[in-house]
């Protein structure tokens, strides 16, 4: 998170989308960041970045469709969220950013672009990509509606056969995890139905999802969230359902740690955000799964839940953040290069252990680059090594 | 011990912290990203707790031992050095904890030095104790809560074996 707001010298300079050296990599890196939550959202994130930079220090109101309102304060080296307005904070010292509706294409639109060039640069090489260019056009609201009934067909399709929910969820679940491997269905589709998939592993022999999703009287769903919620509140109203919802929940926690782990100890650029791109659906699962206990539960043990929905929240939004420093690296290693620029000051300015405590936040805490990335941003080389032996 | 090697001290217990520092503010109504500086303060309180849990020990030996007429000489030099640590609270700035932590360090060094190691061990895995049980009310998940507080031992000892 350290100086991601306005770590350029400009702050619209965050929003430049530049012709990249390696335009497979740069593929690779974007479609990790749009794919990791929702690529509306993800437009929306990386457009509001020169905003937000601008207000330095300033409290600011990020108005969105599909999304709650949000408050954000940022300065160089520290940041604030969250869901409400600020106390002691006056109404007209917020600064109001009101996103377009719909979402921008940019992103989108560059990917496409870069496609198109790595179809010149290396047909063969580009093949693999060619159908992102309009599966991220497609219509996010159907998307998440064709996973609530992949889930409800699979479902019916395994009782037909005689096979236990939860081996069918089993399969759903590595399947979605395959697919979002390979960029084809996003994390908040993943999420979602990861979460249920755990629920109906935790309860087996019993059959949570289909008595969910037959008895719960039918209530108006917005989105793929309202759907997970819709489910987890018919298998809440079964005998050991919270049970299950906090057992799958902690699962996915634990999933994410796994994978965490894994990026700690990755060896190449592409494994290592590769791991935390793996984490987010398991973090949102899991946000979605405690998010909802702690609605439905009362007093400490809401209180609890919703701690641990929080821990998960920035989970997702540590790996968010680092899989959008990779993607603005992947063009033009703008933001490595500001990061080491920060770690000589810090150096020059206070010795060498202050310049130490910033890497050690870009590496240790926030987990924005890889271990190997060390001797590069302390400066005790000007390779940057990509890949270690 | 000067200024750089007590930042450095916080330091490496900032990284045994590394990515869980989230937990730290996990309760909080606000969602933080407070960067290197606030880590570095609870590393700092972490360490300064579990000192303050080994000299109270300390303390209370001495109280039990002094009763039996068993104390020598070197234990009230070491008793004097932790006194003066042990009086002041919590501190309040960067620079304060600073200069507590290399307070801290000398009079661990003294105790190293003067209090047999049988001692010591019981000491370090009370001040060990303190701050897992810190940790987790912090809302750090058990074994993580159990291997920072490894990593604040390991500072710990390694001042004690500075004497």
């Amino acid at each position: 998170m350290l100086g991601m707001f306005n770590l350029l010298d400009r702050p619209e300079d965050l929003l430049l989308l530049t012709a990249p050296a390696d335009v497979r990599y740069c593929i690779v890196s974007l479609l990790r960041f749009l794919q990791a939550s929702r690529p509306s959202y993800q437009e929306q994130s990386w457009a509001t970045q020169a905003a937000v930079a601008a207000a330095a220090g300033q409290w600011v109101e990020l108005r969105r469709r599909g999304i709650a309102t949000g408050y954000i304060q940022a300065e160089e080296s520290r940041g604030r969220y969250r869901s409400t307005p600020p106390e002691n904070v006056a109404g007209n010292e917020i600064r109001r950013i009101e996103m377009p509706d719909p979402p921008p294409t940019t992103l989108r639109q560059f990917l496409s672009s870069m496609i198109d060039r790595l179809v010149v640069q290396d047909p063969t090489g580009a093949r693999e990509f060619l159908h992102y260019r309009d599966m991220l056009a497609g219509s996010e609201e159907e998307a998440g509606y064709l996973a609530t009934r992949r889930l409800a067909s699979a479902l019916a399709s395994g009782a037909r056969l005689g096979v236990p929910e939860a081996a069918v969820a089993q399969e759903l679940a590595s399947i979605l995890l395959d697919q979002f491997d390979h960029f084809a269905v996003r994390g908040e589709v993943v999420g979602v139905l990861l979460m249920l998939c755990h629920v109906s592993r935790r309860a087996d022999p019993q059959r949570p999802l289909t008595i969910a999703l037959r008895n719960t009287p039918k209530t108006p769903v917005h989105d793929l969230a309202g759907f997970g919620d819709f489910v987890l509140s018919g298998v809440n109203s079964q005998m050991g359902g919270a049970g299950w919802i906090n057992e799958a929940a902690q699962e996915l926690s634990e999933m994410v740690e796994a994978k965490l782990d894994d990026a700690t100890a990755a060896r190449s650029i592409g494994s290592f955000y590769g791991a935390i791109y793996s984490s987010i659906p398991f973090a949102y699962g899991a946000k979605r799964g405690f998010g909802f206990l702690s609605r439905s539960a009362t007093g400490d043990e809401a209180a609890n839940y919703a701690v641990l929905a929080n821990q998960c929240d920035e989970r997702c939004a540590h790996g968010m953040a680092a899989l959008k420093v990779d993607f603005g690296n992947s063009m033009d290693f703008r933001f490595i290069l500001a990061h080491r620029r920060m770690v000589e000051k810090q150096r020059r300015l206070n010795g060498e252990t202050y310049a130490e405590a910033t890497v050690i936040e870009l590496i240790d805490t926030s987990m924005t680059y890889p271990t190997f990335f060390r001797p590069f941003l302390l400066g005790r080389t000007n390779n940057l090594t990509m890949k270690v032996t | 011990m000067d200024d750089q090697s007590a930042e450095s001290t916080r330091l490496r217990i900032v990284s045994a912290i590394g990515r869980d520092s989230l937990y730290i503010t996990s309760a909080d109504k606000e969602r933080h990203y407070d960067g290197v500086s606030f880590v570095a303060l609870y590393g700092g309180q972490l360490f300064l707790t579990f000192v303050t849990v080994v000299g109270t020990q300390f303390w209370d030996k001495l109280k039990e031992e002094g009763a039996k007429k068993l104390v020598d000489v070197a234990w009230e030099k070491a008793a004097g050095a932790l006194k003066g640590f042990l009086g002041k609270g919590e501190a309040k700035s960067d620079v304060e904890q600073i200069e507590r932590i290399k307070e801290a360090s000398s009079a661990l060094a003294l105790l190293g030095r003067e209090v047999e190691k049988t001692y010591l061990e019981a000491f370090v895995a009370a001040g060990q104790a303190a701050v897992e049980a810190r940790l987790r009310q912090d809302n750090l998940p058990h074994a993580k809560a159990k291997r920072i507080a490894a990593a604040v031992a390991q500072e710990v000892k390694s001042k004690l074996a500075a004497g």
